[in-house]
């Protein structure tokens, strides 16, 4: 028995399920104008809408470029220093990314079992769908936690000397890499079954205990790491303003590639499935011959 | 330790953007590939349903 479908972890989906549902008419009327755009809004409105993000992404790349490396002025350890103002958005944006992740699995095991019980086709869409983000968001959470990884050794390189030190924060964010990329290890080996999605869904929930841990290692144990310098106010502020600047291009960089990650997990399941339709035809005419053939053979002897 | 020339501020912008950069080429060559396998089995799909057509014409 897997760890999906163990009791524990089942009452746990039910009860879950239970609160959704109780939830939905408080829900549905925030999530319903939402949820209709992204089933209905045609393919020319959203392509558009890509265009203009991909457009505002590449301006705020160059605006954050020239605030990190122009207007913000040079603290006392250096130029090196400037690398703050990528790594933060980075790891910022890879707790939003896991965050998803762990939301998106939620939802798919609500939508799992209420498409189990009811066999309604919309709630097994909607599963396919949340499931498809998660997938999708961890991959570009991996990208941004590999980013952060080289970037933070990169700034420890410049500011203590060193590459790399088993401190908390590093490690437990070397752990949190870890976590994800069996994730999708655990995916690729799996594949589209429904095994392999609610196994994953459940070490998307689990894999984001990670994160706190990761945000508070700081203030849990000695580190050599700064602490959470943005939230104590002691930073100047056009030093806080690149760091803002930074963190919404970095973001609008994520949806960007979220989009376009999504779209191909999309396009890969519309694949398969079709290829699924054609195969399970081509096995029923083939069972049709194999029939044909020994009731033939029956008949001759 | 603090170099005025900022060698590993130009590592890490160059690592970041390539990183970022060849990510989105990636995502964008499997699209790409995705496009063109969904495209093949719709076109399979078609013939097929076609091909049973003028069976069950004839």
């Amino acid at each position: 028995m897997g760890i999906a479908s163990s009791p524990p972890v089942a009452r746990a989906v039910q009860v879950v399920g239970e609160v959704s549902q109780r939830l939905r008419p408080v829900l549905d009327p925030v999530l319903g104008p939402v949820r209709k755009y992204s089933e209905q809004a045609g393919g020319p409105v959203r392509r558009y809408g890509e265009y203009v993000l991909g457009i505002v992404t590449a301006l705020g790349i160059l605006i954050t470029i020239w605030a990190a490396l122009i207007y913000a002025p040079t603290d006392i350890t250096g130029n090196d220093q400037r690398i703050v103002y990528f790594h933060v958005p980075i790891a910022w944006v890879t707790f939003l990314a896991f965050f998803i992740v762990f939301c998106a699995s939620i939802a798919y095991l609500i939508e799992n079992r209420l498409a189990a019980r009811t066999a309604g086709e919309i709630h097994r869409r909607r599963a396919a769908g949340w499931d498809r983000l998660a997938w999708s968001t961890a991959e570009v959470g991996v990208v941004f936690t590999t980013l952060t990884l080289i970037t933070g050794s990169l700034w420890g390189k410049a500011d203590w000397g060193v590459w790399w030190v088993w401190d908390a924060r590093l490690t437990t964010t070397l752990i949190l890499w870890f976590i994800y990329v069996g994730y999708l290890i655990l995916r690729s080996y799996m594949g589209r079954s429904a095994t392999g999605a609610r196994t994953a869904a459940v070490v998307g929930i689990i894999g984001f205990v990670d994160v706190p841990i990761v945000y508070e290692s700081v203030n849990w144990w000695n580190t050599i790491h700064p602490s959470q310098f943005v939230l104590e106010g002691n930073l100047p502020p056009p030093m806080l303003l690149t760091l803002m600047i930074a963190l919404c291009t970095i973001t609008l960089l994520f949806v960007f590639l979220l989009i376009q990650a999504y779209k191909l997990r999309s396009l890969t399941d519309a694949t398969e499935e079709l290829r699924a339709i054609v195969e399970s035809e081509e096995e029923a005419k083939l069972d049709q011959y194999r029939d044909f053939e020994s009731y033939s053979a029956s008949g001759r002897n | 330790m603090h170099t005025p020339e900022a060698t590993y501020l130009i590592i890490a912008y160059a690592v970041i953007w390539i990183g970022f950069f060849a990510y989105l080429g990636w995502l964008t060559l499997r699209l790409r590939g995705a496009r063109t396998e969904l495209e093949t089995v719709r076109e399979l799909v078609q013939e097929r349903q076609r091909r049973d057509a003028d069976r069950a014409e004839r």
